[in-house]
């Protein structure tokens, strides 16, 4: 049987999402229900508890144990999922929208909700992330993104696939060091140009604004002494 | 908070040496997205049978995994 739930955004502060999330798993988890003793009021958080008091309370005997206040979102709030590739947006999974609603009033950082359902189709891109290297090929411009030459320009002279590693060239150092960065630190910039095969398909007009663009690099700050 | 640390067995995220789901100590700081697995009404429910997200991912057990580790 397919799961009867559906998908839902959520708007957050860019950089809050953790913390958003942290506060709606607490808001589902946190709170038990609230069962009272009819006889001494005492509260308890499951039925079965109470009527074990029940049974040896002092003030009375007999009687139903008296459910005071009940969990609203426990088991219809399913999932909560954070893509860290699309900032500023929460994903809730639940049966209505109306749990949405209940599990995110009073919660800082939330900016609002985002009408209609999310498809599963667009979730599956979220869930099943594409290989950091695809779309990545040797000759290709690439900025580093983070570690020790975060900001620096690298050409790319080979792909390693399954590490997901590219192997790269800095374009402004007089010597050619090959640095081993994994893909996700690096942002393609500018792609190689194409193999005479693949020109044709190109338009002309884009082809000579990459070869400008080329001229221009190389009097730019990233090709100075 | 210190940064929690991803199971790179079953993405359990955990504060811990070991993954506390599967005793594995392959752990990796380097992970990006989070999913949450809210446990159900009843704690031993299997959340892949209720929930789109678990059952695609394949996850079995309520709590705080990561998408993607390294």
């Amino acid at each position: 049987m397919p799961p009867k739930t559906s998908i839902y955004a959520v708007r957050t502060t860019i950089g809050q999402e953790k913390g958003v999330t942290d506060l709606i798993t607490t808001a589902v988890v946190g709170e038990t229900d609230v069962w009272e003793c009819p006889h001494c009021k005492e509260h308890f958080s499951t039925k079965k508890d109470t009527l074990t008091h029940m049974k040896k309370c002092k003030e009375g005997k007999g009687g139903e144990p008296k459910l005071v206040s009940q969990n609203q979102l426990l088991g219809r709030v399913k999932a909560i999922l954070v893509p860290e590739t699309l900032r500023g947006y929460v994903f809730i999974e639940t049966q209505e929208f109306r749990d949405v609603e209940i599990a995110i009033s009073g919660v800082p950082h939330v900016r609002g909700r985002v009408g209609g359902k999310v498809t599963l189709k667009e979730i599956d891109t979220f869930l099943v992330p594409k290989p950091a290297a695809e779309g990545i090929s040797i000759d290709d411009v690439v900025e580093i993104i983070s570690g020790p030459f975060k900001g620096e320009r690298a050409k790319v002279s080979r792909v390693d696939g399954a590490k997901e590693e590219l192997i790269l060239e800095l374009l402004d150092s007089p010597y050619t060091i090959p640095v081993r960065v994994h893909a996700d630190f690096a942002k393609l910039v500018e792609k190689a140009e194409p193999a005479k095969t693949e020109e044709k398909s190109e338009e002309e007009g884009e082809e000579g604004e990459e070869e400008d663009e080329e001229l221009l690099d190389d009097d730019s700050f990233w090709a100075r002494d | 908070m210190a940064k929690m640390k991803a199971c790179r067995n079953c993405h359990y995220l955990t504060n811990e040496n070991q993954c506390p789901n599967c005793k594995s100590t392959n752990l990796s700081t380097s992970y990006t997205g989070i999913v949450v697995i809210l446990p159900g009404r009843d704690p031993l429910e299997d959340p892949r049978k209720t929930s789109y997200i678990a059952s695609r991912l394949n996850i079995d057990k309520p709590g705080k995994y990561a998408l993607k580790v390294r």
